[in-house]
């Protein structure tokens, strides 16, 4: 199979009409071209190829990041009404914890400790809003209107 | 790839975007325009060089595209881009 999957045998020609295996003659009907079946093989191996290379980023990215649930916010001035998700990426030396829908963030060397940024980070968010609620623009007020949503003053 | 470092991001968008930020474990400050807040921004304090998550973290906050944010930190990208691109994307109205 290594020998029909050789690019340095087709490398000379434009186009799959005009390759010519040096190995075979053996030519496939493919449309109104003429394709010799090394060269189907070939293209079948590098598909196959870029296919294992696209399963290993996902499978690094999907292992890199996960969705966990928070149902407070240990503070002693809001909580939140319900589990909100909050999206975690694990980098080598470093975890991010971000709720996406208020765009808030929280960065550590551990998971534990982005959580606990994040939720400092979500409390100072909603008081800073709340402080210049007439003194918006567009995407701040999304964010408000997402916090009004989901937290409560105690 | 470039790999920016905390203090300087955080030098450029105080001084390129005049934005301010209150010190803590991390540095969260606001971009104004005509006295609204536009956009919050968090960056890791305590670190030399970003992440490649975190630096991506903080292009996103600022609603720009990785060379946007490269040409921003380097020199040519100046805040009157930054402004016509948040008006271009309705961040500014």
């Amino acid at each position: 199979m290594n020998n029909l999957i050789d690019p340095n045998a087709w490398t000379s020609t434009k186009s799959g009409t005009d390759f010519i295996n040096p190995q075979s003659k053996i030519e496939a009907e493919s449309g109104s071209e003429k394709l010799s079946i090394e060269y189907l093989f070939y293209q079948v191996e590098n598909l196959k190829n870029e296919l294992e290379q696209l399963k290993k980023q996902d499978l690094i990215i999907s292992s890199r990041t996960k969705e966990i649930s928070i149902r407070s916010l240990g503070d002693t001035r809001i909580g939140l009404k319900y589990k909100i998700p909050i999206l975690i990426e694990s980098y080598d030396e470093e975890t991010i914890a971000t709720f996406i829908d208020a765009e808030v963030v929280g960065f550590g060397d551990t998971e534990p400790e982005a959580i606990e940024n994040l939720k400092k980070n979500l409390v100072d968010l909603y008081f800073e809003l709340i402080e210049d609620e007439n003194n918006l623009g567009p995407i701040p007020q999304n964010w408000l209107l997402v916090l009004r949503e989901i937290c409560i003053e105690k | 790839m470039t790999y920016w470092k905390s203090i300087d991001v955080k030098r450029t968008c105080e001084n390129k975007l005049d934005i301010s930020f209150r010190e803590g474990k991390e540095f969260n400050g606001w971009f104004y325009y005509n006295g609204k807040k536009i956009l919050r921004v968090t960056i890791p304090s305590g670190r030399s060089e970003l992440t490649i998550g975190t630096q991506h973290s903080i292009i996103k906050q600022l609603r720009l595209l990785k060379n946007e944010f490269d040409e921003l930190n380097k020199c040519p990208f100046q805040k009157r881009d930054f402004i016509a691109k948040l008006k271009r994307i309705g961040a500014i109205t």
